[in-house]
């Protein structure tokens, strides 16, 4: 009997690598492996990327599921039920995570799954080179670093700050929470992690400052100010703040402004910064190196878009919502074209949408008759 | 006080006459206004209405671009007692979320109302949604900066973000959120809108009381009861903790009798406080209680001592009055009062 459940076991747990590893494995737009047997239909993706604005139902290029999936670290992480490990990590400062993990080849995926982990307020962050084992994660007051292969959990940043320890700016602390350090964000190569504290001050301002994981260097970068989002190149770090688009040179610290008018739901792509002007169904590109601009617009003066930019190139996605349609297009910064659209044939209600991978964006939610759950995967 | 003036007034003087017609006056006015801060005091601002039909759960006000949830700490409780200057109980929840995070509806919906004068931190938008229960809800945001380009009468998302949360100016930077009525006055309790959300205990993390529950076979009755506080403590990691009300009082007249009281202290780990109402209440078989409860927050705990030396101190279930003492005046206590009949 045991042998019995041990062989059904480990038959589990190759089926879920393979099943993983099929997954990580589709970056590539010609793949045609199907992701999930779980999946009601699952098919080709296109080949060959179109140049002009074609208008397509949904088949054949999407995926779809019927239910609500969220990807994190390329792993679908809800509702699917994967071969996972649960690891239990503690600090020396008391905090500790209790997460779930998956193992392929050699890399360990933590699974978020959202609103039932009270330990966790954050995505993890995946440190490049550390092949996908050493995660940021924060916890609203620190930032920590995890590493899932030495099963270690510790503080990133330094608990003293000059004269500043974290207990007196604990105690000391007038503001609604001590944020130490807060709003991680690392730079692509893993060499810089952004991040904000109001430790100074009694709470009272923000600065933000920039850790070297390299080195170890933890520096003001700038002081009374904050950061909505951000994105740091090689040497700079681009950062909107209310209705402003700041750089600031990591070296010399010196500020510049790159547009005072923008809105901040935007997004970064290195070099380009995208936004909706005026919420509703016009947008702006900035080119941030050459501050060239570019208008465009999109589905119909009462929609509202929302912009995802990838890390990998200058396709982003553009998701039209006038309330239950739904329409999508991967629009090229470059050169702002339209490459493809698509719309979503039946009244539909957004609850997740993000980037797979390079190539494949996902939408989830569920269908506003029905109320069933829904995930389209859509490619260009 | 009355009965001196009264006294007074037999002693013949023209310039006393005059005097005490002053005197009078002052004394009427001040009553006058008296009865005009009683009157606010006892005027409604909250609604106990919980919605059991709600096919549609509410989504975290605060999450990252691609849609992951993140789940605040509450430092602040609708219903809250609180030691500030505002309004005492807290008319919504306060959610510490730092300056400049984006915050996204909790539902899908169309801009009622909106402030975008910031000048004062009280930047405000209200969405109306259809979420199924047969009425519109209402979610008010407060303390922050509207995107650019929002107005009334737009529709919003879950999925995309209509404002950050504003810098400090007079207000530690946090979201204020609170379910209200159509003109703002009332407010909703709100732990329902997250019935399916672990971190924040189901919800019971954002009101003062939730799930209060009545069993008829057994006569027992609970209610989740406890405070969301912005005490710092060092020994935690977080710096915020849940704390324990120093006790429940239950509040209850048998058959139209004489309002009496009694406390309870003891609850369990996750703060839910269980009774025998029918023991509690000395009511047998066919009796019909009338009852409330007050939580009364401990303004000398050693724990949370941002607390300490407050001068209100108590939370009605259910909440209805901005701010009413600490025992009600029989018509006041009707006028909230539940009821149950004992059955067993």
């Amino acid at each position: 009997m045991n042998d019995l459940k041990k062989i059904s076991e480990t038959a589990i747990t190759i089926l879920s690598a393979i099943l993983m590893a099929s997954s990580l494995a589709s970056c590539d737009v010609s793949s045609t492996a199907p992701q999930q047997s779980l999946l009601p239909t699952a098919s080709e993706t296109a080949e060959d990327e179109p140049s002009e604005t074609i208008t397509d139902p949904l088949a054949p290029e999407t995926e779809v599921f019927d239910y609500l999936i969220q990807y994190q670290n390329s792993i679908p992480v809800l509702p699917l039920d994967y071969d996972t490990t649960q690891v239990v990590l503690s600090c020396d400062d008391g905090f500790s995570i209790s997460v779930p993990i998956i193992t392929i080849d050699s890399g360990m995926y933590p699974v978020y799954e959202s609103g039932s982990n009270s330990s966790l307020n954050t995505a993890f962050i995946s440190i490049p080179d550390s092949n996908h084992r050493k995660y940021i994660v924060w916890n609203m007051h620190k930032i920590y670093m995890v590493d899932f292969y030495l099963a270690t959990l510790i503080t990133l940043l330094p608990e003293n700050d000059g004269n500043i320890t974290y207990d007196h700016a604990l105690s000391t602390n007038d503001a609604n929470g001590l944020y130490w350090g807060t709003k991680p964000i690392l730079s692509t190569d893993g060499k810089y992690l952004l991040y904000l504290t109001n430790r100074r001050d009694n709470g009272k301002t923000n600065d933000m400052r920039i850790y070297d994981l390299v080195t170890g260097e933890d520096q003001l970068l700038l002081k009374d100010a904050f950061y909505t989002d951000a994105y740091i190149s090689a040497d700079t770090v681009f950062f909107t703040c209310n209705n402003r688009l700041m750089r600031i040179e990591i070296s010399s610290k010196v500020l510049g402004t790159v547009s005072n008018d923008i809105s901040v739901n935007g997004s970064f792509s290195y070099p380009y910064y995208i936004y909706t002007k005026e919420y509703c169904h016009t947008y702006n590109i900035i080119n941030i190196l050459s501050l060239g601009e570019a208008e465009g617009s999109a589905g119909t003066s009462s929609a509202a878009l929302s912009i995802s930019t990838n890390i990998f190139n200058s396709i982003c996605a553009v998701t039209i919502l006038d309330k239950t349609e739904v329409s999508m297009l991967f629009l090229d910064l470059s050169s702002n074209n339209v490459i493809r659209t698509y719309n979503i044939d039946v009244p539909f209600r957004v609850l997740y949408k993000q980037w797979v991978d390079e190539n494949r964006f996902l939408i989830s939610g569920y269908e506003d008759a029905t109320g069933n759950e829904k995930t389209y995967i859509f490619s260009y | 006080m009355r009965t001196q003036q009264v006294m007074k007034r037999h002693i013949y003087s023209p310039t006393k006459q005059i005097t005490n017609t002053v005197l009078l006056i002052l004394v009427l006015l001040s009553q006058i206004l008296s009865v005009s801060s009683a009157s606010d005091q006892y005027a409604r601002s909250f609604i106990q209405n919980v919605s059991d039909n709600m096919s549609i759960q509410a989504l975290s006000p605060y999450k990252n671009k691609d849609g992951l949830e993140y789940w605040p700490l509450c430092t602040s409780k609708n219903n809250q007692p609180r030691n500030v200057s505002g309004t005492n109980p807290h008319q919504g929840t306060d959610l510490t979320i730092n300056v400049g995070e984006l915050i996204y509806p909790i539902y899908d919906g169309e801009i009622v109302y909106m402030d975008t004068d910031i000048s004062s931190q009280t930047g405000y938008i209200l969405v109306r949604s259809d979420i199924g229960i047969g009425e519109y809800a209402y979610i008010e945001y407060m303390h922050i900066v509207p995107i650019s380009g929002l107005s009334v009468g737009q529709y919003v998302y879950t999925s995309i973000p209509i404002a950050t949360i504003d810098d400090y100016l007079r207000y530690d930077s946090h979201l204020h959120i609170g379910r209200v009525n159509e003109t703002r006055d009332i407010h909703f309790q709100i732990y329902d809108l997250f019935a399916d959300c672990v971190n924040w205990t189901n919800g019971s993390d954002l009101d003062v009381f939730s799930y209060p529950s009545y069993n008829e076979e057994t006569a027992e009755f609970s209610i989740y009861a406890y405070i969301s506080s912005d005490t710092e403590n060092p020994e935690f990691y977080g710096g915020y903790g849940r704390f324990r009300l120093k006790y429940i009082t239950l509040f209850y007249s048998v058959n139209g009798n004489a309002w009496q009281h009694t406390d309870i202290a003891d609850c369990d780990p996750n703060y839910k406080y269980t009774f025998n109402i029918q023991e509690k209440t000395n009511a047998v078989k066919g009796d019909t209680i009338e009852y409330y409860i007050t939580g009364t927050r401990d303004n000398e705990s050693s724990y949370d001592t941002s607390f300490n030396d407050a001068s209100y101190t108590v939370a009605y279930y259910p909440a209805y009055y901005s701010h009413p003492d600490a025992v009600l005046s029989g018509e006041k206590a009707d006028a909230i009062a539940l009821t149950i009949k004992i059955s067993k």
